[in-house]
């Protein structure tokens, strides 16, 4: 309670946001010049044994705060502060706590094409760059480059987006997907559908979407895992919420544990 | 991946897959009982849906790139690319920000922006076209009322 009052309250005073975009998924949306979006999102991971450490089941409870600022017409920066707290069973017995800011993730945001072809239809693409950068421990910087396009077809939307991450740092012991000290390709594909209202109204505020997404990792250590993630987003005028699951679907990995399951609660506002 | 979590995303898989087929027939873009705004057509889109259109002309076209200001008290905006409520909501703010706009009004059935105006500057249909490019849509046609 003492969090959802101050999230309501900023829910009734803002303004503009980004949309059509999934939890886990890029979109080829942005925040207009001159205006933030905040996303605070939390996360939930457990995963199985680790080959490497030999622990024999870790969980990860994280939260992020992604910022985005419209630098311009189609351009827009972005800033994310992960925090996560960890807890590893150890393989004799007993379990070990780490909590931590692991890194910052700032990006760059470019939106190069955009072709509305009806009153809600749009294809358009994006891409972005920017780093991870490391402030736990030696400061290291990760760059990383990718793109994402994003269709939508009255009540369907498409996005899918592709990465590549260089990293210059990097332990094997700590690296549950792209933390390592192998450079990484994540992709993504999202499916929004709009499941309410089926039909826009003069006074329609908000709306109720299904959202669907795959996400692939692969690690050029030859670990590869692929994720789907079914969710469920609400989406006000001045605000939106939503919740996905996140489940394996293919994992061939041996140099990080597999994923036995997640969840993910996530705001979005803008102001 | 153990059993249990396979089942389970199978489970899932198929309620979701159900949620979005469940609404079986026509699926209608717009309110079928809106009454359509001038220049506007209902038309099938690749998805079967029916969305609305609108017959744009050269001189439309043109009529956006004036920089003489407005005089009406209100316009009619019709915006492309509105495919959501916070999109929405993305373009009233870019608009406000014009000097002489004070209120924009958007209707997501119809995708045109009622913008209302006062004062002694008065955007031109340039200014209400760059304001709805920055919000990340295109403005297609402007029509002065009062």
């Amino acid at each position: 309670m003492k969090f959802l009052a101050p999230a309501l309250l900023l829910a009734c005073v803002a303004s503009a946001a980004h949309a059509q975009e999934a939890m886990y998924t890029q979109a080829a949306t942005m925040p207009s010049p001159h205006t933030f979006v905040y996303k605070p999102m939390v996360h939930y991971w457990k995963f199985g044994d680790n080959p490497v450490t030999g622990e024999t089941g870790t969980q990860v409870f994280e939260t992020v705060h992604n910022l985005g600022y419209g630098l311009d017409r189609g351009w827009a920066a972005y800033l994310e502060i992960p925090a996560n707290i960890e807890l590893s069973d150890q393989p004799g017995g007993g379990d070990e706590t780490d909590a931590n800011v692991e890194s910052l993730d700032i990006n760059v945001k470019w939106r190069f094409t955009q072709n509305d072809t009806g009153g809600i239809n749009t294809v358009r693409a994006a891409l972005i760059a920017g780093a991870e950068v490391n402030v736990d421990g030696d400061f290291a910087v990760n760059p990383k480059v990718g793109g994402v396009v994003t269709i939508v077809q009255g009540r369907h939307g498409f996005n899918q987006d592709l990465f590549f991450k260089l990293n210059t740092d990097g332990d094997r012991e700590q690296n549950l997907g792209g933390e390592g000290p192998s450079d990484a390709i994540s992709h993504s594909t999202a499916y929004v559908y709009r499941f309410w209202p089926d039909a826009f109204k003069s006074d329609s505020r908000g709306a109720w979407y299904t959202t669907f997404e795959v996400s692939g990792l692969y690690e050029t250590n030859g670990d590869y895992d692929l994720r789907w993630a079914p969710g469920i987003m609400f989406e006000g005028y001045r605000w939106a919420l939503e919740f996905m699951a996140q489940l394996p679907l293919y994992q061939d990995l041996e140099e990080r544990p597999e994923l036995e399951w997640g969840v993910g609660f996530g705001l979005r506002f803008s102001f | 991946m153990n059993k249990s979590t396979f089942s389970l995303s199978l489970i899932l898989s198929a309620t979701i897959l159900l949620a979005a087929c469940g609404s079986s027939g026509p699926s209608i873009v717009r309110d079928p009982n809106a009454p359509l705004p001038p220049g506007a057509r209902i038309v099938k889109s690749p998805t079967g849906e029916d969305v609305i259109e609108y017959d744009i002309t050269d001189a439309d076209r043109k009529a956006l790139e004036s920089t003489t200001p407005m005089t009406g008290a209100s316009a009619a905006l019709v915006v492309n690319g509105l495919g959501c409520p916070q999109c929405a909501s993305n373009v009233d703010v870019q608009l406000v920000r014009l000097k002489g706009v004070d209120h924009a009004d958007v209707d997501l059935s119809t995708g045109v922006v009622t913008i209302t105006m006062s004062g002694g500057k008065k955007p031109s249909p340039k200014d209400l076209r760059e304001a709805v490019l920055d919000a990340g849509f295109t403005l297609v046609r402007v029509q002065e009322m009062n």
